[in-house]
């Protein structure tokens, strides 16, 4: 499955987590995470927001129908604004 | 039980129309001062206060006789040191930055219990009297989240509201974050506002508040329902302006309007939409206390909601978590036997100390079924799924699953299979505008 990165950020200080979604994976909440990165797979037609740890491994994702709905998700999870996402 | 309710501003004049007497006159107000009822029997409102050593006037903001312990570098009839905000006095003895009655407690050698904590503008100056100085600012570090130092303290109580109510209650103080400010600031010291909007608003102010300082009681109100948070949000910037007492905000304007003002340029700096960023009353003053109150605007129903009177208490709200949840049991409880609950109270309460994985978890809205295991079986994929969307549920895209509502997702599609020994689903609880709130992922044995 080929995967194309459509966007980047890492999240520094400016970018704490304002807790407005829960992640729980295995049964427990989800570390800190260090990147978000937005994707989009061969033959899937939406766009994942995929959240990295430090070793940039996947924790966890959310599923989004537009780039931009990831975006609004990125922004409501962590502040991340519009302008901070390298495209890719 | 609820018995009173009554609002104060910061040196203790009841305010009139927040302040009623449910069921009987109490004996005991603003900072836990005698009321001195026999001045105005026939009213609720009262401003005379009795403590032990002389009485207090909160309309001065000044007591009315000398104080027993000469503080000097200050009148004898200065009333708490001008620092309502930090300080209590209900012995009438010397202001104090801590619980008098737990400090009292602890050391009874100590009129007032100023056995207050070791401060950093002001720590043990002797005086002629032999007791410490007024705490001017209690050293409580605030529990860093990831290293930045913002903490959350939250308190979200959902109700129904079938007429109006309020309440009143007593939080701890916004602990400080320590540096160095300047002396007056309105701009850092600023708001949480109350909005207009549905559930989202809440979560709205919280996602943009980040760079506020914030502190108080936060209330949404919705078409059918009314949600009210209740608790303190603090964040780092500036929360020793909001804490301190020393930094007085200056207000050209009437407190009312300057907060409005404030709370809707946060809200529209927090890049709010404007529909959702109206303030109908709002904020917070130096901590000292929060209001809020509106209309459901599809029901009428008002719901006014209280001022939090803090209490200086360092250390409580970072340290004690029970002590929150106990606070957070007597709302529920005094929710409930003021009879002004409709018919459920929509969650508990959800009670967080610390760090904002706590506060996550604490916050989650209960939608997405938990699996403390964190695995669930490859057989009982389906039955959960069906159960977690209920009937009418579609498949919106190749293993995307969404129940009628909208506000329910399931999702195991080839994203979730790709890793082999890493199946998953994921059991997503969404907003109504789509966005992920939940996100729980289950590995399938």
């Amino acid at each position: 499955m080929n995967t194309d990165v459509k966007a980047i950020v890492h999240l520094g200080s400016s970018h704490p987590s304002t807790g407005y979604t829960v992640h729980v994976v295995d049964g427990s909440p989800i570390g800190a995470v260090h990147t978000l990165q937005i994707v989009q797979y061969e033959g899937d037609e939406g766009f994942y927001l995929l959240y990295l740890d430090a070793n940039d491994v996947e924790i966890t994702d959310t599923y989004h129908s537009t780039l931009e709905a990831a975006k609004e998700q990125a922004r409501l999870e962590f502040g991340v604004e519009r302008n901070a996402w390298r495209t890719c | 039980m609820l018995i009173s309710v009554y609002e104060y501003d910061a040196y203790g004049i009841a305010r009139v129309t927040r302040t009623a007497d449910l069921k009987e006159p109490y004996r005991y107000g603003f900072q836990g001062m005698l009321r001195m009822s026999e001045v105005a029997p026939s009213t609720t409102i009262i401003n005379d206060y009795a403590t032990l050593f002389r009485t207090y006037d909160a309309r001065t903001g000044r007591w009315t006789s000398h104080d027993p312990i000469l503080q000097p570098w200050e009148s004898t009839y200065a009333g708490l040191a001008g620092n309502p905000a930090m300080l209590t006095d209900w012995l009438g003895l010397t202001p104090g930055g801590g619980d008098q009655r737990a400090a009292s407690n602890s050391d009874a050698s100590k009129p007032g219990g100023n056995s207050a904590p070791p401060t950093l503008l002001s720590s043990t100056t002797q005086t002629g009297g032999g007791h410490q100085a007024v705490p001017l600012v209690p050293m409580v570090p605030m529990t860093p989240i990831e290293g930045i130092g913002h903490s959350y303290v939250i308190l979200n109580i959902n109700v129904v509201a079938d007429r109006p109510f309020s309440l009143t209650y007593k939080l701890p103080s916004l602990p400080n974050c320590l540096g160095d400010k300047p002396e007056r600031s309105q701009s850092d010291a600023t708001s949480v506002a109350l909005v207009k909007g549905g559930t989202d608003a809440l979560a709205n102010v919280i996602a943009g508040t980040a760079k506020v300082v914030a502190g108080g009681l936060i209330m949404t109100a919705s078409a059918a329902t009314a949600e009210i948070g209740v608790g303190v949000l603090v964040f780092a910037v500036g929360a020793d302006l909001a804490a301190s007492g020393v930094n007085q905000i200056i207000y050209d304007a009437p407190q009312e309007t300057v907060l409005k003002q404030v709370a809707r340029g946060t809200l529209e700096t927090a890049g709010v939409p404007k529909e959702y960023a109206e303030p109908i009353a709002s904020g917070i003053e130096m901590g000292v206390q929060t209001v809020a109150g509106g209309v459901a605007p599809a029901t009428g129903r008002s719901l006014t909601v209280t001022s939090i009177e803090t209490v200086s208490t360092p250390g409580v709200v970072f340290s004690a978590a029970d002590d929150v949840a106990t606070r957070a049991a007597t709302v529920l409880d005094d929710v409930a036997e003021a009879g002004v609950v409709g018919p459920t109270l929509v969650d508990e309460a959800a009670v967080v100390v610390g760090p904002v994985q706590e506060v996550a978890k604490a916050t989650r809205r209960g939608r997405a079924p938990e699996f403390p295991s964190g695995t669930i079986s490859e057989d009982a994929v389906l039955n959960t799924t069906i159960e977690y969307l209920g009937e009418g549920y579609r498949e919106v895209s190749p293993g995307r699953y969404v129940s009628v509502d909208g506000l329910r997702q399931v999702r195991y599609g080839r994203h979730e299979v790709r890793v082999p020994g890493n199946h998953h689903v994921h059991f997503e609880a969404l907003d109504e505008l789509g966005r992920v709130v939940e996100n729980a992922v289950v590995r399938i044995e």
